[in-house]
């Protein structure tokens, strides 16, 4: 029989020690091979840009030389050209990395635009010297100059270009080079720690305690976390010396291994994917496939109102069912369902069919999602809850941020419809994925009995769990809906911020709640204080939203989202193990399946409030008061939670405290 | 109850007034024969009635053009319209503010008996035909009257001048005695609050006639205030006298900006923003052949200026004054050498 890992005793969910150089290293590795691969892409485009700009600067030239000419033809002494600066200006209006122009007699500026005569001349001066010069010079002869002593003159016009250009495409597009260098490492990092873990971190820790054990003289355990490397093989040699001697003294030695958790990490990342990778174009390829029955904003709107309703109906009812049927066999029929959804959408024709493809999509995602917490629940006790879900939350995530990024530059290259076949691909990855991510340790648990009527009112009805709902789960959801998704990019864009601009913003959320989420889920743990955690969220929503309502710009938007990306991070987790807590009673008896489903079912429906009463405060106050409101609504739940939540009946309290510590 | 009755009287006669008027209700009739048109014209003809003459040539239009040139000489107007009474044609084509005035009269002081009222009037050259009343003001038409206008906005003039050159003292000899130059003046010293430029005036003939002789010692007056450029505004006077007024700018250093072409194109001002005379003249016959063959009424004709002028300069000006043109301006400027 093996040892099923989910123990009692608090222990980390993530390797420590040395394991971590080691990730350090490969995150350098990787940074290294990223920018020598962007540095090298850029001397490529440097050549080609070299040569373009060369190009420019002749036309240039030769139209200023026109101009000149035009003018000496008319009869205008070199001399006496009036304007020359002025066109300069012209020019750089249409070109701002012209730096200069300038008439030259031999080295001598006789007119200059752009800088200094003394300017152009060093610029000259730099030209033939050794070092590379920071401008690129571009000289044009003047033919038609009337000069008394031609032998002795040299008349050209000379263009001047900032080097800088050169790095133009680069520096012009820092931000998305940033973001793609982020998502780029966040995926191999992903994949780095998973390897790392599975191959690695957890063999390691069992062949640990397995020597530790052969050291104290028993022979109880053996090595069952099976790899085929070196780790591997020396631990089999092992566990025939433990199983030889434990023959000898009539022991019947049992095999040990870790649930490999981190799996779900991966497997939260695929199904958020295959849904995420789609996002930026739904509402435009909707559009298009209604537009034939209805208008095609109205039928986008119908498409997506259907999916998240569906989601919002799945998730609490699968809660229901999750311990009956298994996270794997959830997991499976999820993203089978999903992987039908997406690929159905892909070939959808009109509003019926595509309504019916969403409503799976939306179905799979749901009961993927449910499938993946409840394997993080059983696999994980009280001790590392809060850290398990988190993990889980940081792979969906990712999965937000890099979804849609890489979504938009496929749909680009590949079109629309192939961004959703692809979303269906990567969901049925997804299931091959499972049968080796999804430990069986944790598959087919006896279900718990179902829940008397009695037994769901006596959990409906504990003041504590209401409080949690009423005044952070459902507060939580409506404002990451409403002040994120509705009035962030409304204000924005209003504001004067592009697209890219806001995009960035909203970006801040999940990159903030991706990097802080799993320390504040390991100080959850180590602090065993969810409430307080949940608390400190709201405060931090409450705090990032009433500075954006009493100064809205755009710096200020980004403060608040990241801030809401923290408090989300602190607070989401932390509901989760708190609601098992605060309602241990039920859950010890039921299984944790309807209690998450009344969280579940709180949090969507204020999720689904949440652009509703934006877009109503919007209307009635206008938008930058309606993000007032949205502050002073965390505001108050947060002080609501705060004294509601230690101010319960005793009795209430003693029995939830005395059910902890029978854990 | 008088007052009732005199309205109605008042109605009833301008109903008969725009259902007589020739040409309106037989516009169909008129197409078989020539266009009968009089033209009374300021100082002979211009390149604006070769424009217009080339409209109908080009679109096969037979006219009749009878032609009554003033010599600048207003006070020959009544005798021409009664001359034109006698054998009415089918419109009337007026050369000039002053010569629309008299013929077409203001539009709130028609005097039947001066004025033309039973024919349509079509003009052309008239700077601010609502400035000297021969249109009517905003929200009112005439019954006989419209026509094309030919300078530029002045807000586009001064901007013109500060292509060429920086502005901030413009110098503007005028003759005090006629109105379109006076509301000229009014106009650029309001716009100069706007703009940032100042507006240093030297009326003629505020005692007496203006002479010529009166020009050099005026432009040297404005020379000596720091006039950065003369304006050349609609002045039927200076216009005669164009070149006395750019001949005493050379001496003095100064250029000369004109609004209207031939000031520069046949005299000496530096540079222009105009219509040119031909466009104008083609503009006024579109006019003329919606009233006579399309059969609209003038009051429902738009005054109208081009859509587009022309920058010209006078090379030979600028040479002189050694005021060359920037780069900048060659790209779209006529240059005239």
């Amino acid at each position: 029989m093996s040892n099923i890992s989910a123990s009692k005793h608090k222990r980390r969910l993530m390797p420590k020690g040395t394991i971590w150089i080691l990730l350090l290293f490969s995150t350098i590795a990787l940074c290294i091979a990223l920018i020598g691969i962007s540095w090298r892409a850029a001397d490529l485009v440097r050549d080609d840009l070299q040569v373009e700009i060369q190009q420019k600067a002749e036309i240039q030239a030769k139209a200023l030389a026109e101009k000149v000419e035009h003018a000496l033809e008319l009869g205008i002494p070199l001399d006496r050209i009036v304007g020359f600066e002025d066109v300069v200006v012209q020019l750089q209006e249409g070109d701002p990395d012209l730096q200069f122009a300038a008439i030259l007699n031999g080295t001598e500026p006789v007119h200059t635009g752009g800088v200094a005569a003394s300017t152009i001349k060093q610029a000259l001066f730099e030209e033939n010297g050794p070092k590379t010069p920071s401008t690129i010079i571009t000289r044009i002869e003047l033919k038609s100059v009337a000069d008394p002593d031609p032998k002795q003159s040299d008349f050209a016009i000379v263009i001047g270009h900032d080097r800088a250009a050169l790095m133009r495409p680069v520096t012009d597009n820092l931000f998305d080079i940033a973001i793609i260098f982020i998502i780029t490492l966040a995926l191999s990092f992903e994949l780095v720690l998973f390897v790392l873990t599975v191959n690695v971190a957890l063999p390691v820790r069992v062949a640990r305690r397995v020597l530790t054990n052969v050291q104290q003289h028993k022979f109880t355990i053996l090595h069952g976390q099976s790899t085929r490397d070196e780790i591997g093989s020396f631990m089999e040699h092992i566990n025939s010396v433990i199983s030889k001697t434990a023959a000898k003294v009539g022991i019947q030695p049992q095999k040990e291994r870790e649930v490999k958790l981190i799996g779900v990490r991966l497997l939260a990342f695929m199904f958020v994917l295959a849904e995420e990778l789609a996002r930026p174009i739904m509402p435009s390829f909707f559009g298009q496939i209604t537009a034939s029955s209805i208008d095609g904003q109205l039928g986008a709107g119908i498409v997506m109102a259907v999916h998240l309703l569906m989601v919002a109906i799945a998730m609490p009812l699968c809660s229901l069912f999750q311990e009956r049927i298994g996270s794997l066999r959830m997991y499976l029929f999820g993203a089978f369902l999903a992987t039908i959804g997406l690929c159905g959408t892909a070939f959808a024709m009109g509003l019926a069919d595509l309504i019916l493809w969403r409503a799976l999509s939306g179905m799979g995602y749901a009961i993927t999602f449910v499938a993946c917490q409840s394997y993080v629940l059983d696999a994980t006790n009280d001790g590392n809850r809060t850290q398990g879900t988190a993990m889980m939350v940081s792979g969906i995530m990712l999965a937000d941020i890099c979804g849609p990024a890489i979504g938009g530059i496929f749909a680009s290259h590949f079109g629309e419809a192939v961004t959703f076949i692809a979303g269906g691909v990567v969901a049925c990855v997804a299931v091959a994925l499972a049968f080796f991510l999804m430990d069986n340790m944790v598959r087919g648990k006896t279900p718990p009995p179902v829940p008397t009527k009695h037994a769901l009112k006596a959990m409906l009805s504990n003041r504590r769990l209401q409080v949690l709902i009423l005044f952070a789960a459902v507060p939580a959801k409506l404002i990451l809906s409403g002040f994120l998704f509705y009035l962030t990019p409304l204000i924005l864009l209003q504001s004067g911020a592009t697209t890219a601009e806001t995009g960035r913003v909203i970006m801040l959320y999940g990159l903030v709640a991706l990097l802080t989420g799993w320390g504040i889920a390991r100080w959850t743990d180590s602090k065993q204080n969810e409430i307080r955690a949940v608390g400190i969220g709201g405060a931090l929503t409450a705090i990032g939203l009433l500075f954006a309502g009493f100064m809205p710009q755009y710096a200020s938007f980004a403060v608040a989202v990241a801030l809401l990306g923290l408090a989300q991070a602190t607070s989401i987790p932390a509901q989760v193990s708190a609601s098992l807590k605060i309602a241990a009673d039920f859950t010890e008896e039921h299984g944790t399946g309807p209690v998450l489903a009344v969280l579940r079912l709180a949090e969507r429906l204020g999720g689904a409030l949440g652009p509703l009463l934006a877009a109503s405060l919007t209307l009635s106050l206008g938008l930058e008061q309606a993000v007032l409101v949205f502050g002073a609504i965390a505001a108050v739940c947060v002080i609501c939670f705060e004294l509601l939540i230690g101010h319960v009946p005793t009795d209430q309290k003693a029995q939830t405290s005395k059910s902890e510590d029978g854990q | 109850m008088i007052r009732l009755f005199s309205t109605l009287c008042l109605m009833i006669t301008l109903t008969i007034c725009t259902i007589n008027v020739p040409g309106i209700a037989s516009a169909s009739a008129q197409e078989a024969k020539s266009l009968k048109i009089a033209m009374i014209l300021w100082r002979g003809e211009t390149r604006v009635e070769d424009g217009f003459r080339a409209y109908f040539a080009d679109r096969d239009i037979p006219v009749d053009l009878q032609i009554f040139d003033i010599g600048r000489d207003l006070e020959r107007i009544p005798d021409i319209i009664s001359e034109i009474r006698k054998d009415p044609p089918d419109l009337v084509y007026t050369w000039g503010t002053g010569v629309t005035s008299r013929v077409a009269g203001k539009y709130d002081q028609v005097d039947p008996a001066q004025n033309i009222t039973d024919l349509p009037v079509v003009f052309v050259m008239v700077s601010s035909p609502w400035k000297t009343s021969i249109a009517a003001p905003a929200g009112q038409t005439r019954p006989n009257v419209t026509g094309a206008t030919h300078i530029a906005p002045l807000p586009a003039q001064i901007q013109a001048i500060r292509a060429y050159r920086p502005l901030t003292k413009l110098g503007v000899v005028y003759n005090s005695q006629e109105d379109n130059s006076i509301s000229n003046v009014e106009d650029l010293q309001a716009l100069g609050a706007e703009m940032g430029f100042e507006v240093l005036t030297a009326p003629l003939g505020q005692a007496e006639d203006p002479s010529p002789d009166d020009i050099g010692p005026a432009v040297s007056d404005l020379a000596k205030r720091g006039a950065d450029i003369l304006y050349i505004g609609p002045d039927n006077f200076i216009g005669t006298y164009r070149d006395v007024l750019t001949e005493a700018g050379f001496t003095n250093g100064l250029a000369a900006f004109s609004a209207t072409e031939l000031e520069v194109r046949d005299g000496q001002a530096m540079l222009g923003l105009v219509s040119r005379y031909e466009l104008v003249g083609r503009l006024a016959a579109s006019k003329v052949e919606s009233i006579l063959l399309d059969g609209v009424s003038p009051s429902n004709i738009p005054i109208e200026t081009l859509e587009r002028f022309s920058y010209l300069i006078n090379f030979a000006s600028a040479r002189k004054l050694e005021m060359y043109p920037p780069l900048s301006l060659l790209d779209y400027a006529e240059i005239i050498k």
